[in-house]
């Protein structure tokens, strides 16, 4: 399967780098002498209005930079996630990259276009999202982490602190990779005999911390039998802390967050959030690049997926994250 | 051509009389712009506090939380709902909420400068925004619709390419202190700061309104901008002003926010797009202006903050929570056109 892959890209390659000085003198204003040394990587994945994508984004740079290969970074739309996951596979695949690396968030979308981009010599690395199917759309690996994994680790977390009957908060109504999240804790709850149950927020509500912080305190005043709180990010998640403070409800109800953020960090410290499932998106965006670049130019992979996550911040190792997190901004999380 | 005119015999009384003729004192009660919007709050207060009551929804913290949402959206909503009296809308008022929210995190956050000067960054920033907005729609005379919608767009997009360039982040903690957090982010016992502002701007927005000529031009603008025009009533400058209030308002809403909070997001916001739109409405404003009032505006905030709250309160299956919301806001608008077609058929 890889070697077939290689030649397919070394072939590719050979018709790029005839291709690429010309396109290079048509579409950009930079020397041709520049470009077709240089390899492309086009990489599809979040938008930067979403927290989360900051330090993907960052880890990406790094890595083409350290590389010396051209970032091409091509948002979707979490508004509009299925139409614009499709049109920037389009994008990404018009424009010949040397590689293309996507965040797979809706398979039944994106998957023909992995397929199409194989199919046309161009290889494929999965990140992120997307970790039953890359194997299948004929990509060349996988790096991230399994969404139901995230769930199951955060029940067990929340389990282990006393929790008893969990509430799984999703903040992007429709968003399969949330939901996934929700659907793995719901499955290790039962295993472990305990109650879970969703929220979903509504759409309008989800950009609101204010909002979504009362939200979750009137919906916890009906529901009196709930003692564990998962949420999918972290202003979300300092919201539920927020709403349990002003219910004096802090310590009975236990809460556990995906993402890190700043204050976030302080509630842990604080006692206010149990814990913090770090994705390290940051590899994500760091490995993405790397191993698309060497496979590209060598052929080179990890072989099966490479996992990010689930890791876990909190008490024992919050010393450490704090000072990654503010010496190197957009590393951990955004300052 | 006479029937079509029924309904718009209210705006031109109001233009011409500020106060209503003499009529039964329920007739002219109801009669009132804000009947309507009144009536729809104390219903869904009823029946959250028949249907939700033992599950928290009248206890003090309860009510703090849905006075506190109603606070946040009628800040924004009271200019809006004056905006729309004089004829314009504004869609941009979402980018605004997140654009400031972004400038005092990146001021009080990034930088570690004193809050104060992220605040009035803000400010500055979003009075030019509002102004720009003005001065397009007067400018071109295309519809503000369209050029709120585009502002919204360049403002969104603006903002996130500036805090990516300068922080590489969309999302950046926000360090509230001092005096800036007295005045942005206090509560006692959880009933937040925002109501406080809310109450302010509603004094001076009735004031001005009901009791300067600057109201008065209001309506006549929204009413009939040309005959307004011809009658020496400056509606350039009205509707300038307006839009550079509206962006005000947003503005505040987005520092409220992000330093209660202590977070910075450009997404912030982006729904009061629709929700200030719909709370003047349900406050009574005309959407096709020259008619309407803050206080409506105030009942329409306060209808939505106890609705989008109250069905969290109710213990139902919270999938169905945006069905509900919706279903409850078009009732009240409904019943609202209703009670004043029978308030205007009785005359």
């Amino acid at each position: 399967m890889n070697r077939r892959n290689s030649r397919f890209s070394t072939v590719a390659k050979l018709a790029l780098g005839l291709s690429l000085p010309v396109l290079g003198a048509l579409v950009a204003a930079a020397p041709a002498t520049a470009a077709d040394a240089q390899m492309t990587i086009a990489f599809v994945s979040g938008p930067l209005n979403d927290s989360f994508f900051p330090p993907l984004y960052q880890g990406a740079q790094d890595a083409a930079k350290a590389m010396g290969v051209k970032l091409n970074y091509i948002p979707i739309d979490e508004a509009d996630i299925e139409a614009t996951s499709a049109r920037t596979m389009q994008v990404a695949i018009a424009q010949k990259p040397d590689a293309i690396v996507v965040g797979d968030f809706v398979t039944s979308v994106v998957d023909p276009y992995i397929k199409q981009a194989v199919a046309a010599g161009i290889p494929v690395y999965v990140d992120q999202s997307g970790q039953d199917q890359w194997q299948a759309d004929g990509a060349f690996g996988f790096v991230g982490q399994q969404g139901p994994e995230v769930g199951m680790a955060a029940a067990q977390r929340l389990n282990g602190a006393g929790s008893k009957n969990i509430l799984c908060v999703i903040n992007v109504p429709g968003n399969p990779y949330l939901q996934a999240i929700c659907k793995g804790l719901a499955a290790k709850a039962k295993e472990l005999g305990i109650a879970s149950s969703n929220l979903e927020l509504p759409t309008a509500d989800s950009t609101d911390q204010g909002k979504v912080s009362r939200d979750i305190g009137a919906y916890l005043q009906a529901h009196k039998d709930i003692d564990g709180i998962f949420t999918e990010n972290a202003a979300v998640g300092t919201a539920a802390a927020a709403a349990l403070d002003a219910a004096n409800l802090t310590g009975k109800v236990h809460v556990g967050t995906m993402e890190i953020s700043r204050v976030a960090l302080q509630e842990i410290q604080n006692g206010k959030i149990d814990f913090l499932v770090n994705e390290q998106p940051y590899l994500d965006g760091y490995f993405g690049v790397v191993f698309a670049t060497l496979y590209a130019k060598y052929g080179l992979a990890p072989v099966g997926p490479v996992a990010t996550g689930p890791s876990i911040v909190d008490k024992t190792n919050i010393d450490k994250i704090l000072h990654v997190f503010d010496t190197y901004p957009n590393v951990i999380g955004s300052k | 051509m006479m029937s079509s005119k029924v309904e718009g015999s209210a705006p031109r009384e109001v233009e011409n009389i500020p106060l209503p003729p003499r009529r039964s004192a329920l007739t002219s009660a109801l009669l009132r712009p804000e009947a309507g919007g009144a009536i729809s709050a104390l219903l869904v207060f009823i029946f959250f506090a028949v249907m939700a009551g033992q599950n928290g929804f009248l206890t003090v913290l309860g009510t703090a939380n849905w006075l506190d949402t109603a606070a946040d959206l009628g800040i924004i909503a009271l200019p809006i709902g004056m905006l729309m009296i004089a004829g314009e809308f504004d869609l941009s008022v979402g980018a605004v909420v997140g654009t400031s929210s972004m400038i005092v995190a990146i001021c009080s956050g990034y930088y570690s400068l004193e809050p104060w000067i992220g605040v009035i960054l803000a400010v500055i920033v979003s009075a030019i925004i509002g102004a720009l907005n003005g001065i397009i729609v007067i400018r071109t005379r295309l519809p503000s619709f369209i050029v709120t919608l585009a502002m919204m767009l360049m403002v969104d997009g603006g903002m996130l390419g500036i805090a990516i360039a300068l922080t590489g982040s969309s999302s950046i903690s926000a360090v509230p202190s001092g005096s800036a957090q007295m005045v942005f982010a206090s509560s006692f016992n959880q009933f937040h700061i925002a109501i406080v502002h809310w109450i302010i701007l509603t004094v001076i927005a009735t004031y001005v309104m009901q009791r300067t000529a600057f109201g008065n031009w209001v309506y006549a603008t929204g009413g009939n901008a040309v005959t307004a025009r011809l009658a020496g009533v400056p509606t350039n400058w009205v509707k300038l002003i307006l839009f550079m209030a509206t962006s005000l308002a947003a503005a505040l809403s987005g520092i409220n926010e992000t330093l209660t909070f202590q977070n910075g997001n450009i997404t912030l916001g982006s729904q009061y797009v629709f929700t200030g739109i719909a709370a003047a409405v349900i406050g009574g404003v005309l959407l096709t202006g020259g008619y309407g009032s803050p206080v409506g505006t105030v009942f329409g905030a306060l209808t939505y903050g106890i609705v989008s709250l109250g069905v969290f309160f109710l213990g139902w299956n919270a999938d169905l929570t945006d069905l509900f919301v919706g279903l409850l806001l078009l009732l009240a608008v409904l019943a609202n056109h209703r009670l004043r077609q029978l308030a205007m058929g009785r005359n």
